[in-house]
């Protein structure tokens, strides 16, 4: 077996168990002769970039992640899957084992965290300990807000809002006849990168348009305005003309009620929309860990630390928490992993707690060349508790088409870049 | 007696006198800010889609964060350098072109 392909055996785990129970006791700080123990779980995003930076500690530090896919397909790009110009191997990525070969990497999946204990149980009954914990598990789906959509209804009618089904979001598409209409429900605040329901939409519009067919895309929206919004009906204005149709909560777009039979949407203000291809993406909220935990929707963490508020030395980074201003993405789950790699590095070793700095970036395409943007730094308030935007900019609503297209070349850039750093 | 609405005026005032990540050699580590440029700007490893400031020279890394927050085109780049001031880049520099 590979020294970085770790399955817990049960030989392995008591005595990784017994040395960190022996340790335990004397754990102050850091002792010269003690490596402490920390655990990352969830190898997307978040919890792959806490995974990067604090490798730098491996020295110092014994370093486990645990993932429950071996392979792990981005949501950055996933629409692009949907639009037909990028395949969803493009998408697919591992952590690569020569980068991580100083981390335990363990493919099992977490049953729950005993955080009063410090235990991390796996569904197969084998356990593991840890001093520190990070977590980054994502995001789950509230079932119950809309009649007759449930788990069962989403296997034929898939939300695809993770980047493994794009693929049969793109299927669906590719089946669809001349003049369909598509509806697409989009959620309300906060859920996994705002912009990215109006992307898909685009995406649609493009895959049909580039296959020379006539369709009706409606947006049934939960808000009333939503991210890039300008940016995105220019667009469609310019790309798409005549085929699209924006429904804000506020004029009934709050859709309520699935009618699986007739293909159907139904709103809150009681109107009906009948569709040959229908996209609900559901409200959100944290995908749960922990043993004894709240009834909130998302994790509450020190925002300088990430360390969760009712369960002590664990962190927690990426779409699972409640970051303030933060949109959930990739590119903000990346940068608050950096800031609780290195302050957990700082309260490991006993040393000062760092001011802590986020910056975000959202790119949006509209077609494979027609990209924009919205990005914005963000600091911890005075009173240590909310991370707060220092001020939202995006693209500029009349760059040409040269501009738009120097936009798809850093979005590119970006992803290629983030990808790497994340898994190797 | 002072009217009340020259209180907000003033407070901007100060706010604009004062870029928002100023002083960040005291306020934020430097090490913070650069975690975040690294998002796009690996050392080793980064895209070939974005240009590398590891290979140019320091004053030319200066002058350039200069101009892109010069330059309001509301590219990505102004969009992040118009945070900093003068002192902020100089700081950036200096740790990136005192580790090489």
């Amino acid at each position: 077996m590979k020294k970085n392909k770790i399955n817990l055996n049960k030989r392995r785990f008591i005595k990784t168990l017994g040395i960190s129970f022996l340790s335990f006791p004397f754990l102050k700080g850091v002792r010269a002769n003690y490596r402490p123990k920390v655990v990352i779980i969830g190898g997307g995003f978040g919890g792959g970039s806490c995974l990067a930076h604090l490798q730098k500690f491996s020295n110092q530090f014994d370093i486990f992640l645990v993932e429950k896919n071996k392979y792990y397909y981005t949501c950055p790009y996933s629409n692009s899957v949907v639009g037909g110009f990028r395949s969803l191997k493009d998408n697919k990525f591992s952590l690569n084992n020569l980068k991580y070969n100083d981390v335990k990497l363990i493919y099992n999946e977490v049953k729950f965290i005993d955080s009063e204990k410090k235990i991390i149980k796996f569904s197969n009954n084998e356990s593991l300990n840890y001093d520190w914990l990070v977590v980054s598990p994502g995001i789950d789906f509230k079932w119950d807000d809309i009649e007759g959509y449930n788990i069962e209804t989403n296997k034929s009618l898939p939300h695809g809002w993770n980047g493994a089904d794009a693929k049969i979001i793109l299927d669906k598409v590719n089946s669809l006849e001349d003049n369909s209409t598509i509806l697409l429900s989009a959620p309300d605040y906060p859920y996994r990168c705002p912009p990215a329901p109006y992307e898909r939409a685009s995406l649609i519009a493009y895959n049909l348009k580039k296959r020379g067919m006539r369709f009706k895309i409606i947006i049934l929206d939960s808000k009333d305005s939503f991210t890039k919004k300008k940016l995105f009906l220019k667009a469609w204005n310019e790309l798409y003309p005549d085929s699209f149709e924006w429904i804000s909560r506020s004029q009934g777009g709050k859709v309520t009620k699935l009618d699986y039979k007739n293909k159907s949407l139904i709103t809150e203000t009681g109107q009906k929309f009948k569709g040959e291809f229908i996209n609900i993406i559901p409200n959100q909220k944290k995908k749960n860990l922990f043993l004894n935990d709240n009834d909130n929707d998302w994790l509450e963490v020190n925002p300088s630390t990430f360390e969760l508020r009712n369960h002590k030395s664990v962190h927690a980074v990426g779409d699972c928490i409640n970051a303030g201003d933060m949109p959930k993405s990739a590119f903000s789950a990346n940068s608050q992993a950096k800031v609780c790699a290195e302050n957990l590095k700082n309260i490991i070793l006993d040393k000062e707690i760092l001011n802590p700095v986020f910056f975000n970036t959202c790119y949006s395409f509209a077609s494979p060349n027609y990209v924009f943007s919205i990005s914005s730094w963000y600091r911890v308030n005075k009173f240590d508790d909310k991370i707060v935007s220092l001020g939202t900019t995006e693209s500029n609503i009349n760059d040409n088409k040269l501009q738009r297209n120097v936009e798809v070349e850093h979005s590119k850039g970006w992803y290629q870049t983030i990808t790497k750093e994340v898994f190797g | 007696m002072i009217n009340l609405l020259t209180i907000p005026f003033f407070l901007c005032l100060l706010f604009l006198q004062k870029p928002v990540l100023s002083n960040i050699k005291d306020e934020i580590s430097i090490k913070m800010i650069v975690n975040n440029c690294a998002s796009c700007h690996l050392e080793n490893n980064h895209s070939d889609l974005i240009p590398s400031f590891f290979e140019i020279e320091k004053e030319v890394f200066i002058k350039q964060m200069i101009d892109f927050q010069t330059i309001n085109d509301d590219s990505i780049m102004h969009r992040i350098t118009k945070v900093l001031n003068l002192e902020d880049i100089r700081a950036l520099a200096d740790y990136y072109y005192e580790k090489k």
